[in-house]
């Protein structure tokens, strides 16, 4: 688990030296899940890279798609990663995802001292409605740095797989049983 | 994850330089709202609108300038706020260290006290808490909290510069947020309304109370700290109708006063929220007495308020303020209630006592001998035509009962004056409180032609450039319309006005025109109907028509809603009228309406709330041989319909129907009908009806043109006399007219018509015209008849009473004056007869086959004259006598004996009814039968000579009726 880790750094460092790839990566955490139907998943939509810790973040509209035979949109949380005065979080629903903007009301410097280079913008929540797995993409986003001007975006994709209950109850019952070889292995 | 903040931050930061594209649009402002800050209802507002196009050529909402509205744009501005964080209110401390330079400190819920740099002169704490109501400040009745009450610490700081104080309005149920004020909650429990102490120290008006609507927000200038919250009052139950006369009773308006708490003869303390609030400080009005002063002027002032919604119980509650002496005596409300919250004889606060005005000369005016008048208007308003006709009449009173002189145009100039000499020589005393120091005060269209006053935030005003759109460049100030209603007013409502519907003489063989009917009728469902009998129906009847001397107004016709109408100068109608009236018509003595079209009189129609007062002149006459062939032109008609009006002076009313071509020395041919007399139909509810007057206008006043055109005067040798049943044959004879000696046989000329009827000055006339002359010749042909008079009709209600004063109420034929002279057989002298005949002359028979002349005409039929209902009372000696503030004579009646109607009646004799002191009351033409006659028949045409005779004497017309006159 460590050496891709480093790896990522290294090579993140190395775009970044070499002055190719400016601007920020939207993300999914988890990038890939999975949820028992009639659940709710839980996914993360974060900013990377250096440019936000040294521009800052200031604002964003970002639009996430999702197969809406599969998942409904429930709630969106704000991550407070603008700072703790904003428009607040603004979600709206488009035909097959939702839409999330935010604009900081923070001074520049006072931002841009508040953030890293890992942020964590809006937590959704999407209930399981049918199984199958839904591609989770961006698609499409505008980030503003701490003055307004646009940070370039780059976009990764997730996905969420829907499982029906039976599933996920075996394949909770695999993890425990992994989970209990590895204790007996580290006992003994 | 620090250390690679610590190495990348600098290139990134080139990075940012490289690739930022930051590049601000010039006027790209944010400030999208326009409300003079950038604040996150800019940047919210930008961010709802994001992903759109921006508007050509600048968008507020595109800050970057690439033409499309983006969250980036709402960063950007959120970058360029005025407060920090995008504050907009109450996101301050609630407590900080502020010193010179100023800052703020600020609640969650909106609260905040902004404090300007120099308000302080060292670091000091400043705070800002809630706390509840102090104990023993209990709301009194009619009052409710409108939010939370804030403690300001430190408590008694003072500041050396007005700090200002927002707080959140809760606009209770039943109030409007223009109810509420922002109070100063004292130790002892007293609540204080707070001005504005950043401004002038001498305010009438609470103009210092703010209110935002887009953020519910109350704002206020304070000079100290103490508690303050919002406080909503109102007052309507309070106060009770009270209508103020002069001494001599001319002069009357209705103000509202209060029916309890202690206003007036100290204090000028009252409302709902005060009157029982003990103030420590407590201040008693100074009484003109005391100080040796008199009224002497008026001063016009505007609330000014920045609170859209400001009403009058705020103005009101900042007026009567139990500790709070700065206040005017009247105050009106936008629908023209006017309430009065000191005595004339109290000296109040409202412009000064002549120490902060610096210029020169002094006026000598100041508060010690000045009354104020408050205007409701917030600013940005248009006066509202109900409060501008208040004015008038509360400055009319003020004028009459305080002996001031009426403004007066420069007859050079055609203008007013009002400027600071001609106000300190003792010219107008009607100013503003802008002449007085220069404030902007009256804001807005008060004082200037089409131009609109604004209020600076300095409370200067602007340039008084500003033009509205749509303003007509033609209407007087509103000022100069007040002017020109007190100069025109007239003081003891004597003057009688003239209505004039009456037909045009035709010329040749035309026929003339009929007059036209004039009537005055209370019907409160029609106006009802026509203009609303509570809430005004149409939403342009906020505008007064006040038409000022000078240039004639011509762009008028059609329906027509206003406030009121004021018409001093004339109007100009083409066309038909019909005028909806929210309050009253007034007319004054020099005021014209003209309604005209194609040679006809046009239709006036009011509707009125109120008791039209007619003392100019409303001529709708059709034109004297308006067309080309000749034919009269027909008379208009004029129709007030009345919800519930006072006593009502009945202007005199002309309606006589044209005259046939009587004047034409050569008849072209056989003489046509006279025109009918219009109708004059009163019918009135329970008021009294004052029809004449005793030094009124005369219709000689009016300049009026000759109604006839063409008539030859010829100076009478003799006295009128009377002709008898019966007349001879005219022997031959001659005439003399203006020196000149005709023979008879060969014209008969009709000599010097009197102006309408002899003698008739003031009342209702309804003659028929005269019919025209037959022609001569071999055939000569008959007169034509004379036209019929119309109905006079009086259908009042049981409580209703009349008043007759030298009035002369006349139907019947006109009556034309003519001569014969003629040999007496017993005698063998000449003698000249007059005739006053109706119906016109026969044509003279001539040449050889000619065996008759024409028969003169029949004369026309009189009209009824009928009173029902009601009853008629002793005249009065002024119009305004009629009015309740005096009321009449208790149980004095018209008895027969006043009347003076004795002894025989000779035809045609007039017949006048007197009051018991000698007074002229009325009078009729009246027959003996006691019917009133018609007109008499034409003198018959032809020559006494061998084998021809004259023709016959033309038949006298019916009488009419005449009933519920005394002596009938």
């Amino acid at each position: 688990m460590k050496s891709p880790r480093w790896l990522g750094w290294v090579l993140f460092s190395a775009v970044i030296l070499c002055g190719g790839a400016h601007g920020a990566i939207l993300e999914f955490r988890p990038a890939s899940t999975a949820v028992a139907g009639g659940h709710l998943a839980t996914i993360a939509i974060w900013a990377v890279g250096d440019d936000i810790d040294s521009r800052g973040l200031g604002a964003y509209d970002i639009s996430v798609t999702f197969d809406g035979n599969m998942l409904r949109f429930d709630s969106a949380q704000s991550e407070s990663a603008l700072g703790a005065f904003t428009t607040g979080l603004d979600v709206s629903l488009l035909a097959s995802g939702v839409n999330a903007v935010e604009v900081s009301f923070e001074a520049p410097d006072d931002l841009i001292a508040l953030q890293s280079g890992e942020l964590p913008l809006v937590t959704l929540r999407l209930l399981a409605i049918a199984p199958g797995t839904s591609a989770l993409a961006f698609s499409g986003a505008i980030l503003g740095d701490a003055s307004g001007a646009a940070l370039s975006a780059s976009f990764n994709t997730g996905s969420i797989t829907v499982v029906p209950e039976p599933g996920a109850l075996i394949l909770c019952m695999v993890g425990l049983l992994l989970l209990n070889a590895t204790l007996r292995r580290r006992r003994s | 994850m620090n250390t690679m903040r610590l190495v990348s931050k600098p290139l990134l930061a080139c990075a940012a330089l490289c690739f930022g594209s930051i590049q601000l649009a010039a006027g790209a402002a944010c400030d999208v709202n326009d409300d003079g800050a950038i604040d996150r209802a800019d940047v919210t507002a930008i961010t709802l609108a994001r992903n759109s196009i921006a508007t050509m050529p600048v968008d507020d909402r595109d800050a970057d300038g690439d033409h499309q509205i983006t969250v980036l744009d709402a960063r950007i501005c959120a970058t360029r706020c005025s407060l920090p964080n995008c504050a907009v209110a109450g996101l301050p401390p609630s407590s900080a260290v502020i010193g010179v330079g100023g800052g703020a400190v600020g609640l969650p819920d909106g609260a905040r006290i902004d404090i300007p740099p120099g308000a302080l002169g060292g670091a000091t704490t400043i705070s800002i808490k809630e706390i509840p109501l102090p104990v023993g400040a209990a709301l009194p009745t009619g009052a409710r909290l409108a939010g939370k009450i804030y403690e300001l610490g430190p408590t008694g700081q003072t500041f050396q510069i007005p700090v200002r104080l927002t707080v959140p309005l809760v606009t209770p149920a039943g109030f409007a947020a223009g109810d509420g004020s922002i109070y100063r909650i004292e130790s002892d429990g007293s609540l204080h309304m707070v001005g504005d102490a950043s401004q002038d120290p001498i305010e009438a008006e609470s103009a210092g109370q703010a209110f935002d609507p887009a953020t519910g927000r109350l704002s206020v200038h304070l000079s100290g700290f103490s508690a303050y919250g919002a406080i909503a009052v109102k007052h309507a139950a309070n106060f009770a109708d009270v209508v103020l006369a002069s001494a001599n009773g001319t002069a009357t308006v209705t103000v509202r006063r209060p029916a309890t708490g202690g206003l007036r003869a100290t204090k000028p303390g009252y409302n709902a929220a005060t009157h029982k609030v003990n103030c420590a400080t407590q201040l008693n009005l100074v009484t003109r007495a005391t100080t040796g002063n008199s009224v002497q002027a008026i001063v016009i002032h505007s609330t000014n308020s920045t609170n859209s919604g400001r009403t009058i119980d705020g103005e009101l509650g900042w007026a009567t303020d139990n500790c709070n002496l700065f206040l005017a005596h009247y105050y009106i409300d936008k629908d023209g209630l006017i309430y009065q919250v000191a005595d004339d004889g109290s000296v109040t606060n409202h412009i000064g006592d002549g120490s902060n005005t610096g210029a020169q000369p002094s006026l000598g005016i100041v508060n010690g001998n000045a009354v104020g008048i408050e205007l409701l208007n917030n600013v940005g308003e248009p006066y509202d035509g109900r409060q501008i006709t208040s004015l008038v009449r509360l400055a009319d009173y003020l004028s009459e009962a305080h002996g001031l002189a009426r403004p007066v145009r420069d007859p050079a100039t055609g203008l007013y004056a009002r400027n600071r000499q001609s106000i300190a020589n003792g010219g107008e005393r009607v100013i503003t409180h802008n002449d007085y120091n220069g404030k902007c005060d009256p804001v807005g269209f008060l004082r200037s032609v089409g131009r609109y006053f604004p209020l600076t935030a300095a409370q200067g005003c602007a340039t008084p450039s500003q033009t509205i759109a749509g303003a007509d460049p033609n209407a007087p100030a509103l000022l100069d319309a007040v002017y020109d209603a007190l100069g025109m007013l007239d003081r003891d409502r004597q003057h009688t006005g003239v209505v004039n519907t009456s037909g045009g003489d035709s010329y040749g063989t035309e026929a003339p025109g009929d007059g036209g009917n004039v009537r005055f009728r209370v019907d409160r469902t029609v106006v009802g109907n026509a203009v609303g009998l509570v809430v005004p129906l149409s939403s342009t009847a906020n505008a007064p028509l006040i038409v000022g001397p000078g240039t004639p107004r011509s762009n008028l016709s059609g329906t027509q809603t206003f406030s009121d109408v004021i018409i001093a100068g004339t109007l100009e109608v083409t066309g038909n009228l019909e005028l909806r009236l929210v309050g009253t018509f007034y007319l004054a003595p020099g005021g014209r309406i003209v309604l005209r079209q194609n040679g006809n009189g046009g239709r006036l129609t009011v509707y009125s709330r109120g008791t039209p007062i007619i003392q100019g002149l409303i001529d709708a006459r059709g034109e004297d041989g308006a067309a080309a062939n000749g034919v009269g032109g027909a008379g208009g008609a004029v129709d007030f319909l009345l919800a519930a009006p006072g006593p009502l002076l009945v202007p005199t009313v002309i309606s006589r129907g044209g005259d046939s071509d009587v004047a034409n020395p050569t008849p072209p041919a056989g003489g046509t009908h006279g025109g009918r007399g219009g109708n004059v139909t009163i019918e009135t509810a329970d008021s009294p009806l004052f029809v004449g007057g005793g030094v009124g206008l005369r219709i000689n006043d009016l300049d009026l043109p000759p109604i006839r055109s063409g008539t030859i005067p010829i100076t009478l040798p003799l006295a009128p006399r009377h002709v008898g049943d019966f007349l001879p044959p005219p022997p031959p004879f001659t005439l003399t007219s203006l020196g000149v000696t005709r023979p008879v046989a060969d014209q008969r000329v009709p000599l010097v018509k009197s102006f309408l009827q002899p003698g008739f000055s003031r009342g209702l006339l309804t003659t028929g015209g005269m019919g025209g002359a037959g022609s001569g010749g071999a055939g000569a042909l008959n007169g034509g008849a004379g036209g019929d008079g119309g109905n006079i009709t009086f259908t009042l209600t049981p409580n209703a009473r009349v008043a007759f004063r030298d009035a002369d109420l006349i139907t019947g034929a006109e009556v034309e004056t003519v001569v014969y002279r003629f040999f007496l057989p017993e005698s063998g002298l000449a003698e000249n007869i007059v005739f006053p005949v109706s119906g016109s002359l026969g044509g003279v028979g001539t040449g050889t086959g000619a065996t008759r002349g024409g028969d003169g005409g029949p004369g026309g039929k009189a009209g009824n004259i009928l009173r029902t209902g009601g009853s008629i009372v002793p005249a009065p000696a002024r119009f305004a006598d009629l009015y309740p503030v005096r009321g009449f004579v208790a149980g004095l009646r018209l008895h027969d004996s006043d009347s003076g109607a004795t002894g025989n009646t000779a035809l045609g004799s007039v017949k006048e009814a007197t009051s018991a002191t000698g007074q002229k009351l009325y009078r009729l033409r009246i027959s003996t039968s006691g019917a009133l006659i018609g007109g008499l028949g034409g003198i018959a045409g032809g020559k006494a000579v061998a084998g021809q005779f004259p023709g016959a004497i033309g038949a006298q017309g019916a009488g009419g009726s005449l009933g519920g006159l005394p002596f009938q």
